[in-house]
């Protein structure tokens, strides 16, 4: 069972402003956690501290017992971990099925058919078949959500960090 | 193998400006391609004629030497006396004879283990009796006073006698630039035989089996009779020049009969006062087996005691160089191209590859907030201009490599026009095109040396674009792809995903 823990996270943009004071908490794997606050409150920010798009002014966070300094921070999120991110951040230039098979392939994924995985997955959370060799700016907010929800689940990430998930899509998944 | 994959796949997705990039990269590989193309043909004509031509050599006493010896007195009233000038003629004929080498010192230096053959030649001036006239070429009239002949000073005579040790010594012979026209070649062993040109034997109404008398120039008394044994044409038609006698009076005979001429002449001149002997210019001419051998030659014959005064040179990579000389301009001139495509081309290589990363930004930051990493990312950059920049390269080659040979010869037909105008002009009008060449700084007896309007320049090349040029192109689209590409790496190291992706959103 893995854990995710936060040691006294601090995190400030300017010296005055602090975002995130002695956060300290731990996330233990297969459980389903939400974070409320208020609109800037910084839960987009530490959604980026925790899969490391960026480091905590002061504090650690600790992956098993390993801090996440000493883990490359590509490794962490191709394999680690999977980011739903708030806009999305899919390819336009790929459609639906490009986008999470690119996905299997940064994560260097083995699975012999990675289309037809894909394709799986994108069925899973709801995308039509006929959507899915679209290219994404061709697909409405909802569609691209699932998109990126089917990216993080496209390999064996032990937490998913998912930014306001259901701020667009009904998610029947 | 899914960044090279994804790579293509990119390429294909904005194909309008990969095209664009792509039709840049084919100018470049095709002006490259063009310019290696000629340097490479270049090389490699000059390393194989080298290799098949028959490299002779002769020893030669340094002529800046010799003329500072010959230098006449500053003194303007010795300039006028009569017997000074007398004396410096005896002394110019005396340093002649003393600064030639003799045929046994010439012998001994054959005898370096780098020569494959050796033959002497000996060349005198004489003139002709009241019934053997000298052909007078239109250069020899217009030539300025002083200039005439070889030598006027030196009682130079209308006739140049040349005399073999060997057939083989007699190159133009050999190549076919003379043949015999009528009789036969002299033997090499009986005595006074001759071969006259055609046109000497029309000119004195003579023909095989005549007798001619030659006059020794300093002592008309002093005759000898050599007979006609055959006449001889030639095809090469050129002038002789302001500073050499009509071709037509060369008189060809074997060694022993010119050799018994000069010691009988000697012989004949023992008790006068004057030099008034007949003064026969021996050269030996060196044969090997390659240009190394001949480079050899060098450090061998010194160690067999010749001194530095003399140098030894080969008339026959002289004038080969002298003869890859618009191939050599037209290569260095497609080294200056090819070094400017290349600045140019990399340039806007360069710029086009900032632009294009401006554009891709977004797409740098969602693969790396993703969780590839940014290296893997600059090699799928690089790896997609390398694509481009090796099917560029592929098609210029191939158009290249079909251009290349009739605009090299082109190209090489326009330089070698120049260059034989430049050398038909008068010495101080245009740039001797072996300027700088030692050669030109010693003095030739005898020997091939052709004069500069006489060289057979290479006009054509028969293939330019190889495995080489193709190996060398890659090099440079490698290194065009590395120069471009290598501001990708620079500046998607510095890219941050987090503030890409914050901005956009």
């Amino acid at each position: 069972m893995s854990e995710l823990i936060m040691k006294d996270v601090c995190y400030f943009y300017q010296k005055n402003k602090m975002v995130l004071e002695n956060l300290s908490f731990q996330f233990e794997e297969g459980k389903i956690y939400a974070i409320r606050g208020k609109s800037g409150a910084g839960k987009t920010t530490l959604l980026s501290i925790l899969s490391k798009l960026t480091s905590p002014s002061s504090g650690d966070i600790y992956l098993d017992d390993i801090s996440l300094k000493d883990i490359d921070q590509y490794h962490y999120r191709s394999k680690q971990i999977g980011v739903i991110f708030q806009s999305y951040n899919l390819l336009p230039q790929l459609n639906a099925i490009e986008n999470v098979v690119l996905s299997m392939d940064i994560a260097n994924i083995k699975i012999k058919d990675k289309k037809a995985e894909a394709i799986s997955l994108l069925k899973k959370v709801g995308l039509e078949e006929s959507d899915m060799y679209r290219k994404i700016l061709k697909l409405s907010g909802g569609q691209q959500q699932r998109v990126a929800i089917a990216r993080a689940l496209s390999y064996d990430a032990k937490f998913i960090l998912a930014d306001e998930p259901t701020r667009i899509c009904k998610l029947g998944v | 193998m899914y960044l090279i994959k994804n790579a293509w796949k990119n390429i294909r997705r904005s194909l309008g400006k990969n095209i664009l990039i792509g039709i840049i990269i084919l100018i470049v590989a095709l002006s490259s391609c063009l310019a290696l193309s000629i340097k490479q043909a270049a090389k490699k004509t000059e390393e194989q004629g080298l290799s098949d031509i028959n490299v002779t050599a002769n020893i030669s006493y340094d002529r800046k030497s010799m003329m500072e010896d010959m230098q006449p007195p500053t003194d303007s009233s010795d300039l006028n006396d009569e017997t000074s000038e007398e004396d410096r003629k005896a002394k110019m004929k005396e340093m002649f004879s003393s600064q030639s080498l003799s045929l046994n010192e010439l012998k001994s230096y054959a005898k370096a283990s780098s020569v494959k053959d050796f033959y002497y030649t000996m060349q005198a001036s004489l003139n002709g009796n009241d019934s053997l006239s000298a052909i007078e070429s239109e250069s020899d009239d217009n030539a300025p006073e002083g200039m005439q002949g070889k030598g006027k000073e030196m009682e130079s005579g209308d006739f140049t006698m040349i005399a073999y040790s060997s057939y083989d010594a007699m190159s133009e012979f050999q190549s076919g630039v003379k043949s015999i026209d009528e009789g036969s070649l002299f033997s090499l062993e009986s005595e006074n035989e001759c071969i006259i040109s055609d046109e000497l034997a029309l000119y004195n109404s003579l023909e095989v089996g005549d007798t001619i008398t030659f006059v020794n120039p300093d002592n008309s008394e002093e005759t000898f009779t050599l007979t006609i044994v055959g006449t001889y044409t030639s095809s090469d038609t050129s002038s002789a020049g302001f500073m050499s006698s009509d071709p037509a009076n060369q008189i060809y005979t074997n060694y022993q009969t010119l050799n018994t001429m000069v010691k009988t002449s000697k012989a004949n001149s023992a008790n006068s006062e004057d030099s008034t002997y007949i003064s026969g210019q021996v050269n030996g001419t060196y044969v090997f087996d390659s240009v190394e051998d001949y480079e050899k030659f060098d450090t061998q014959a010194r160690k067999l005691g010749l001194d530095d005064s003399y140098t030894i040179s080969s008339t026959d990579i002289t004038a080969y160089e002298q003869s890859l000389e618009p191939l050599l301009n037209l290569s260095n001139y497609a080294t200056i191209f090819l070094w400017i495509i290349l600045v140019i081309g990399g340039i806007i290589l360069l710029i086009f590859n900032i632009f294009r990363l401006k554009e891709r930004k977004y797409e740098i930051g969602v693969l790396a907030a993703i969780g590839m990493n940014k290296a893997k990312i600059a090699f799928q950059f690089m790896m997609e201009m390398f694509i481009i920049t090796f099917l560029s390269i592929i098609i210029g080659a191939g158009i290249g490599s079909a251009i290349s040979v009739p605009i090299t010869n082109s190209l090489l037909a326009n330089s070698t026009t120049t260059n034989t105008m430049d050398s038909q002009m008068p010495e101080g009008m245009s740039t001797p095109p072996n300027q700088g060449n030692s050669n030109n700084d010693n003095v030739t007896f005898g020997g091939r040396d052709k004069p500069q309007s006489n060289v057979d320049y290479i006009s054509e090349i028969s293939s330019a674009t190889d495995i080489v040029v193709i190996i060398q192109l890659l090099g440079i689209g490698i290194l065009l792809t590395i120069i471009s590409g290598g501001i990708s790496v620079f500046v998607i190291l510095r890219y941050e995903p987090l503030k890409i992706l914050s901005n956009r959103e």
